[in-house]
């Protein structure tokens, strides 16, 4: 390897020590200042902050919904005539309009769980925030369902429900080689976005772990992701190379 | 090294959309689609089925860029 990878490699770890510290040495200046007690009370503070937010993020999540559920009708709607023309054109923007509603509907049954975790820590939020979280999650579910029955409607060779457990391996069992691909290259790109996240995330935690503000078990549950993602790719490339992707 | 193809030309001769070629090769109307803009290179399993369907030789359909068409 060339002596110029090495010193790239230094010079930033050396780069991003000197930016740790200058915000480390900032911020506990700052914090010094305001004293424990009123750390503590920073984070009861931010603890029902984000418990009272967590309401609104899923009344937000139904809105998101409501727009999940109109790219459906776009898309049914588009592909009907697609079905009827056949033109490539039109296939084009269903599958568009489908795609875009099974995003929405799965970024909205994971930011309600979420939402629904954070009002979890306040047992007033819990009550009314739960009849919101279960209407979001079940409406997640139908429209997920409406989304793969109109994309099975343009494409008859795909196979599954999003009801049965193992939807997403009878879906990809249903895919060809292209289709194959597309989810392999999706699936690598996604990997290395997480990788990036699991290692800058650990920069501010650690921060907010010096002070108090996030607990030993957000560490846990940050390694325990991370680690479980690195093992299970580890494992599965080395079927791969074995034959054995099954 | 991108390929040229004329599955387009060739299908549009046999009279075929893109849902029946695919049917005949046994992909879906996506990959059908997708051969034709040149986002995907078929395998060979593939390109010999396309050629099969239209009783042609793969390299009369498939061809690496810069090589002269028959």
């Amino acid at each position: 390897m060339k002596k110029h990878v090495y010193l790239k490699f230094a010079g930033t770890l050396i780069f991003f020590a000197l930016v740790g510290a200058a915000i480390g040495y900032g911020s506990g200046a700052l914090l010094s200042d305001l004293g424990v007690a009123k750390i503590y009370d920073l984070r009861r503070w931010l603890a029902q902050l984000a418990s009272q937010a967590a309401f609104w993020v899923l009344a937000a999540d139904l809105a998101l919904l409501a727009v999940g559920f109109l790219f459906c009708l776009r898309g049914k709607n588009l592909g009907a005539r697609a079905l009827e023309k056949e033109t490539d054109r039109l296939y084009e923007k269903a599958e568009e309009a489908l795609c875009r509603a099974m995003t929405l509907a799965n970024i909205s049954v994971v930011l309600g769980m979420a939402a629904f975790g954070v009002a979890c820590c306040d047992a007033d939020v819990l009550l009314r925030s739960l009849p919101l979280f279960l209407l979001a999650e079940g409406l997640g579910m139908v429209l997920q369902h409406l989304t793969v029955r109109r994309t099975q409607a343009l494409n008859p060779e795909k196979k599954g429900s999003v009801f049965e457990a193992r939807f997403v391996r009878q879906w990809y069992d249903s895919c060809d080689e292209a289709q194959r691909e597309q989810i392999g290259w999706a699936a690598f790109k996604s990997f290395r976005v997480m990788q990036s996240l699991f290692a800058w995330a650990f920069v501010p935690l650690a921060l907010l772990g010096c002070y108090g503000l996030v607990g030993p078990l957000v560490f846990l549950v940050w390694g325990g992701l991370w680690m479980v993602q690195i093992v299970s790719y580890s494992v599965y490339a080395r079927k791969a190379e074995k034959g054995q992707m099954k | 090294m991108p390929l040229q193809n004329r599955l387009k030309e060739y299908r549009a001769r046999h009279g075929l959309n893109q849902g029946q070629m695919g049917q005949l090769v046994g992909v879906s109307r996506q990959t059908i689609s997708l051969i034709e803009r040149g986002d995907y290179n078929p395998s060979v399993t593939l390109a010999l089925r396309i050629a099969a369907v239209f009783g042609v030789q793969v390299e009369d359909i498939f061809s690496l860029t810069g090589e002269e068409e028959p």
